[in-house]
């Protein structure tokens, strides 16, 4: 009777058994991370759509480890780190989420197809009624991003990778993953999954944020009633194609994500409706799911666990923290440049993130003055937020692609 | 899904300034060739500086985008006097969609 032994039929964990301790550890830690964000997930402290794939994602590629040839140890979700056309040729056959990992996420595509889900959903008329208040809360708002560039590479991470974390300071999820993919691919796992950890908690941590910097009686205030221009679904096109073309030809590195973003918005307005069904329900709900799925499994503590993570919780923390406190600073102008006609609370709405930052902005007044809406507001400078996020991005791509 | 297209004018924009009684079309002309001309200007620039300036460029691009597209959002309906493009484009879209299938 050949050798048996019972762990070999239990391999995942035999391969436990196996590990250095650093690895062993790491893998029940993220086991229990997988476990945490479930919950977190179900109790909507995080965002459910995106954390339940991925804590389970997490969890089971950190239990599912086995032996192969050669006594190697490896799952059978994916490899990222395979390269070589031979050996991705085989593992495309073996391991099942390889074939999206390889053609859909590495490339940006998953990223896109999120974008431009993002795009049927947004009103781009709320920015066209108010163009210059969105515009310019929407760049003070991107202090998040100026501030953790040179404080990451102070922090010893490279020009690259300073950069590519810079990005959570723009609270987009597919914009992180897009610009990380291209300056920082050897982390992009670890700035990804830190970015949509944070982003999930900026709703329960910026209500904290607007009540410490704006006090109740200027955050309860009555803004004055403003004659609401009425936009067109032709004028939100010609917007949507100008500015679509215009930031091409400026950053062509970032045209894949300005498209995407775009068409959305054409496809919301041009009355395309079987398109808008299949943008806004099937492919933005399917995409996120494999993008949770996909981040979650590529957490495997061979590949995630990096000296690096510690910095890019840091820094990541630091961005959505500036990128607040510069939304209500320019809320703050706003407010004085008005002469107190501007509720200051709608800057926090420009840190992107659509539709949570609106939604918390107008979750705090309504706390104290239940009959002010300034979701319109909000939403221009949400709405604008996101156009900014990716012309910051793109900036930080072309500038630093070729480092 | 939204596809308003209300053809209401408003008639207090009879009574408006000079600039708020220009056609929508102007607007849009003249904040796309902002918009896009800037961005032109702005990477041939880029193309002739030192690759640790060519920052400085993108970012007066994206300023002149910024500019051209709020010039964009002045020419809306309601703001101005009444004009036929949107019925134009409409035409224009009906054929696409026809042929669209």
């Amino acid at each position: 009777m050949p050798d048996f032994q019972i762990l070999d039929l239990f391999q995942g964990i035999a391969t436990l058994a196996a590990s250095e301790p650093k690895i062993l550890i790491g893998r029940i830690f993220l086991i229990f991370l997988g476990f945490a964000l479930i919950y977190l997930g179900k109790k909507g402290v995080l965002e459910a759509l995106l954390m339940i794939p991925m804590g389970l994602g997490m969890a089971a590629v950190n239990a599912g480890v086995l032996f192969f040839k050669g006594g190697r140890m490896g799952t059978l979700f994916l490899d990222p780190l395979e390269s070589q056309t031979d050996a991705l040729m085989n593992v495309l056959q073996i391991n099942w989420l390889q074939p999206i990992y390889t053609f859909a996420f590495s490339n940006g595509l998953i990223a896109c197809l999120v974008f431009l889900g993002i795009g049927t959903l947004l009103d781009v008329g709320f920015v066209m009624q108010r163009p210059f208040k969105s515009m310019f809360l929407a760049i003070c708002a991107e202090a998040g991003t100026l501030v953790t560039f040179p404080l990451g590479v102070w922090l010893g991470l490279p020009a690259n990778q300073a950069a590519a974390t810079a990005t959570i300071g723009g609270a987009d999820g597919p914009m992180v993953l897009f610009a990380s993919l291209i300056l920082a691919p050897e982390i992009f796992v670890p700035i990804t999954v830190v970015g949509y950890l944070y982003l999930g908690l900026t709703y329960g941590g910026y209500p904290y944020l607007i009540k410490l910097l704006v006090p109740s009686s200027i955050r309860g205030m009555k803004m004055p009633i403003e004659k609401a221009r009425r936009i067109s679904s032709n004028e939100k096109m010609v917007f949507a194609v100008i500015t679509c073309v215009a930031l091409c030809l400026l950053f062509p590195v970032a045209a894949p994500l300005f498209l995407s973003l775009f068409i959305g918005v054409v496809v919301r307005e041009s009355g395309l409706t079987h398109f808008y069904e299949l943008f806004s329900n099937t492919m933005l709900y399917g995409a996120t799911f494999f993008l949770g799925l996909l981040l979650g499994v590529l957490c495997e503590a061979n590949t995630i666990l990096n000296p690096t993570v510690l910095i890019l919780l840091i820094l990541g923390i630091t961005a959505l923290t500036f990128s607040a406190l510069g939304g209500l600073l320019g809320g703050y102008v706003l407010y004085f440049a008005t002469g107190r006609k501007f509720n200051p609370t709608i800057g926090i709405a420009a840190v992107s993130c659509v539709p949570t930052t609106a939604k918390v902005a107008q979750k705090e007044v309504s706390k104290i003055s239940p009959e002010e809406i300034i979701m319109p507001h909000a939403l221009g400078a949400n709405i604008c937020g996101v156009i900014t996020s990716a012309v910051f991005a793109a900036v930080l791509v072309t500038l630093l692609r070729a480092h | 899904m939204p596809t308003d297209e209300s053809d209401e004018r408003d008639p207090a924009a009879l009574h408006r300034s000079f600039w708020r009684k220009l056609p929508r079309v102007f607007y849009w002309t003249v904040g796309g060739v902002i918009a896009c001309g800037g961005a032109i200007v702005a990477r041939l620039v880029a193309d002739g500086l030192d690759p640790d300036n060519r920052y400085l460029a993108w970012i007066a691009g994206s300023a002149l985008i910024f500019l051209g597209i709020s010039v964009l959002s002045l020419g809306t309906h309601a703001n101005l006097r009444p004009d036929k493009v949107d019925k134009l484009i409409w035409i224009a879209l009906a054929h696409g969609a026809e042929w669209s299938g």
